[in-house]
């Protein structure tokens, strides 16, 4: 395309968008002026969730298509502008939406890792990665490694590990779909499933790349907007400046003197003792198991019957009959359930964590041990981000190697939009929360804390413990997710603005799912031993394939989050590490080592998944549990303290390592690889 | 003449490339780590308002990563257009 063509295509695209964003911003008035006039709360949800659904699918429509670069890689004719917005949405997962504010919230200075790692992986992708892909200028990054190393073992060990990374982190955003439609509107869970699902496939499977490349765009920008307006507001509310880092400065030393104040006020000491006496009952019962469960059962049962036979309360009948139902099973399951109860009980009663203070642990853990997997956990995270496949291949869909450059660029603008902006947002309710909920009466509670109990306990909940009738803070157990979606009614602001942070978290769910789903289905149709098939086949046919797949790996992932599994967060940590000890390295090395053959890399991709999978089975208790039944309450052994989360930080110099010394130990590689790498390193023709 | 092989193992514009690389690839560990690691010391620290190790993981070591991809896209930019037009010349010089 010539530089005049790409100018008036993206002035149109320009407009487009302009448009787009133009009626998003009416819809959203009109249904403002629909609950001045008295719409309920649910139909506006209603109304969210299928315009959203009908507009990206809608766009999907208008992009369908079967010409396969049209269908792999958008034709290659994206400027890097809207690359970038579509890459950010992208990455940007219900995880970062909803999840990143509330871990800053919960763990202050700590959970800064996340935007750190989040953020500097970007630099390796524009320095290391993206470039070379968009120039080599494949369809997957699968490809690619077939290419370079000349074999068809990196090619599907690749391909192993694009499935490994991507289909948990599928699972999870699909997962996350359900939740948030059962929140916004209240359907079943499975229903939200299908809705999105349905949302997903008419964009990916009629489109592929460009219907989702175009989509994403879309759900970029309702997604900024649904982040940014309540935090604004709230800014605007507690101190009348705009801009939400300004305001999350000046009320920083209001936090941190509330915080100090907190931390000795007497009434706090007094709930906070009850949680310490209660982490100390679980620890003499643990101490003195295996007689304990038999006495502590007995007991329980003995208190049940009195109370039938004293014709006690109903409540307290069916409270104790509910206890006694979900009494432990064994000596050692109640090891386990106590020994979480205990830590539950211990971390409640600690003092407030100091928000701005680094490396304070909950635990006996030292500084130093805090510190260090905070620096681990962010290289992780860098080096996993570089590696992810639906990022990288993101760059491939530009028109030349300059854009992917800037497009890497435009991506982190985006993101920092929205990652700049959830440090302020914590703050921002925490001030809230030590100003306004602490210290209240319970009969003059905001009605947002009854309503989000009453969706899930565990956002939520508050017990008066100490029973004077005073809110304390020790009394209140916030989870991390409550901070965005209740940040509009913290600030006062109307329902349509919740109903609007929740499109934005579909939004944001259903564009990760679309580029995920894409990865895996052209991962799996163009480089496995379908190749073989479909290189037989002509260009239409080989899209059918992959469109066929797509339905499989959707259909697959979308059973697999009905079946909710049992810690999804740390699956999709998970998903960091494996790309970060598979990807980054073979990538890097196939770039910058000319020497690199295909057995070192096939090698060093296996050395650096096995390692990193070895010390998680190790150290992640349910883990080991599964793979080697080894009982939740044997004591783990880190190596040198790192949480298995970071796991990826030793599978990565592995990699390095044994990719290196196997293909020096073995035949260098032929001429014509030194010219592909050769041609990957100098600049393209315009 | 005798710089000439050499030159012609690893071209020039990919040596200005490795080295800018390196250049921006230093700045990024240093804004990562450094701070992060003397966290604890640094507290104290104010900037606009913040300690300075929490601005600078929130707020100053982000921007900086924008700041280093930006910079590299338009470095290399000129470098592509310097790399072209040297190709140009020589394919002109190896047809007379």
């Amino acid at each position: 395309m010539t530089n005049s063509k790409q100018r008036s295509f993206g002035a149109q695209l320009f407009r487009g968008y302009a448009a787009y964003t133009v009626g998003f911003i009416a819809l959203v008035l009109l249904l403002a002026l629909l609950e001045i006039a008295g719409l309920e709360r649910q139909w506006i949800g209603y109304a969210f969730l299928l315009s959203t659904v009908a507009l990206y699918a809608g766009i999907g429509i208008m992009c369908r298509t079967s010409d396969p670069v049209e269908y792999y890689v958008a034709g290659r004719r994206v400027p890097a502008v809207f690359n970038g917005m579509a890459t950010a949405a992208d990455w940007m997962s219900v995880a970062s939406f909803i999840g990143l504010a509330g871990t800053l919230y919960l763990s202050g200075y700590n959970g800064l890792a996340y935007i750190l790692g989040w953020t500097g992986g970007y630099v390796l992708v524009a320095l290391f990665l993206a470039p070379y892909l968009r120039k080599f200028g494949g369809y997957t990054i699968p490809e690619f490694l077939g290419a370079r190393f000349h074999g068809n073992s990196p090619r599907l060990v690749g391909v192993m590990c694009a499935v490994l990374c991507s289909f948990t982190y599928l699972v999870a955003q699909i997962y996350g779909v359900g939740i948030i439609t059962t929140r916004m509107t209240g359907i079943s869970f499975e229903l939200g499933i299908f809705i999105g699902l349905g949302g997903v496939l008419v964009c990916s499977f009629l489109g592929g790349m460009r219907a989702v490349t175009w989509t994403q765009v879309g759900q970029y920008i309702i997604l900024v907007i649904a982040y940014l307006v309540p935090v604004v507001w709230l800014a605007v509310k507690q101190t009348g400046d705009p801009i939400p880092q300004l305001a999350a400065s000046s009320v920083l030393t209001q936090v941190i003197e509330h915080e100090r104040v907190l931390s000795r006020d007497e009434a706090e000491l007094e709930v906070r003792n009850i949680w310490q006496s209660r982490a100390d009952l679980m620890q003499s019962r643990i101490s003195k198991l295996p007689e304990s469960w038999e006495t502590e059962k007995q007991q329980l049962s003995v208190k049940l019957l009195r109370a039938r036979a004293i014709d006690a309360p109903m409540v307290e009948i069916r409270s104790l009959e509910r206890a006694f139902a979900a009494y432990p099973k064994s000596v050692e399951a109640a090891r386990t359930v106590w020994s979480k109860a205990r830590d539950d009980f211990a971390a409640r009663a600690a003092p407030p964590m100091p928000h701005a203070e680094p490396f304070v642990s909950k635990s006996e853990e030292s500084p130093q041990n805090v510190r260090n997997n905070f620096l681990a956990t962010v290289l992780c995270l860098m080096l996993g981000t570089a590696g992810l496949p639906h990022i990288l291949m993101r760059s491939l869909t530009t028109p030349s190697v300059g854009h992917a450059r800037q497009s890497v660029f435009w991506s982190l603008l985006f993101i920092l939009l929205l990652y700049l902006t959830a440090p302020a947002l914590a703050i921002l309710v925490k001030f809230e929360i030590y100003n306004n909920l602490v210290g209240m009466p319970f009969v003059d509670l905001p009605s947002w804390v009854s309503a989000w109990s009453a969706v899930d306990r565990s956002l939520i909940s508050i017990l008066d413990l100490n029973q004077d009738g005073i809110v304390q803070l020790s009394e209140v157990q916030i989870g991390g997710d409550i901070i965005v979606l209740a940040a509009p009614e913290i600030g006062g602001l109307p329902y349509v603005v919740s109903g609007l942070v929740a499109a934005g978290a579909l939004a944001a769910a259903l564009s990760t799912a679309d580029g995920l789903l894409l990865t895996l289905s052209n991962a799996l149709s163009h480089d496995t031993l379908l190749r073989g098939v479909s290189s037989r086949m002509g260009g239409g046919r080989q899209v059918i394939l992959s469109k066929v797949l797509l339905l499989v790996v959707a259909f697959t992932a979308a059973w697999a989050a009905t079946r909710t599994p049992a810690d999804i967060l740390f699956l999709v940590g998970a998903a960091f590490s494996f790309a970060a000890s598979t990807f980054f390295p073979v990538l890097v090395m196939g770039i910058f080592w000319k020497r690199a053959n295909q057995w070192g890399a096939t090698s060093g991709m296996l050395a650096g998944l096995f390692t990193t999978i070895f010390y998680m089975v190790q150290t992640q208790p349910w883990l080991r549990e599964l793979v080697l039944s080894v009982p939740l309450s044997t004591p783990i052994e880190l190596w040198w303290g790192i949480q298995p989360i970071a796991a990826g930080v030793f599978g990565a110099p592995v990699a390095f390592v044994v990719m290196i010394v196997v293909s020096l130990l073995t035949p260098r590689p032929d001429a014509l690889t030194y010219q592909l790498v050769e041609y990957l390193r100098e600049p393209d023709e315009v | 003449m005798n710089a000439m092989p050499d030159r012609d193992k690893t071209p020039r514009y990919w040596r200005n490339n490795l080295c800018l690389i390196c250049i921006l690839l230093a700045i990024w560990a240093i804004v990562t780590f450094v701070p992060a690691y003397y966290a604890e010391s640094l507290n104290a620290l104010k900037i606009f308002g913040w300690p300075f190790p929490f601005w600078v993981a929130a707020f100053g070591a982000p921007t900086v990563f924008l700041l280093i991809v930006g910079a590299y896209a338009w470095r290399m930019e000129q470098q592509d257009q310097r790399r072209r037009l040297e190709r140009e010349s020589e394919s002109r010089r190896d047809k007379l």
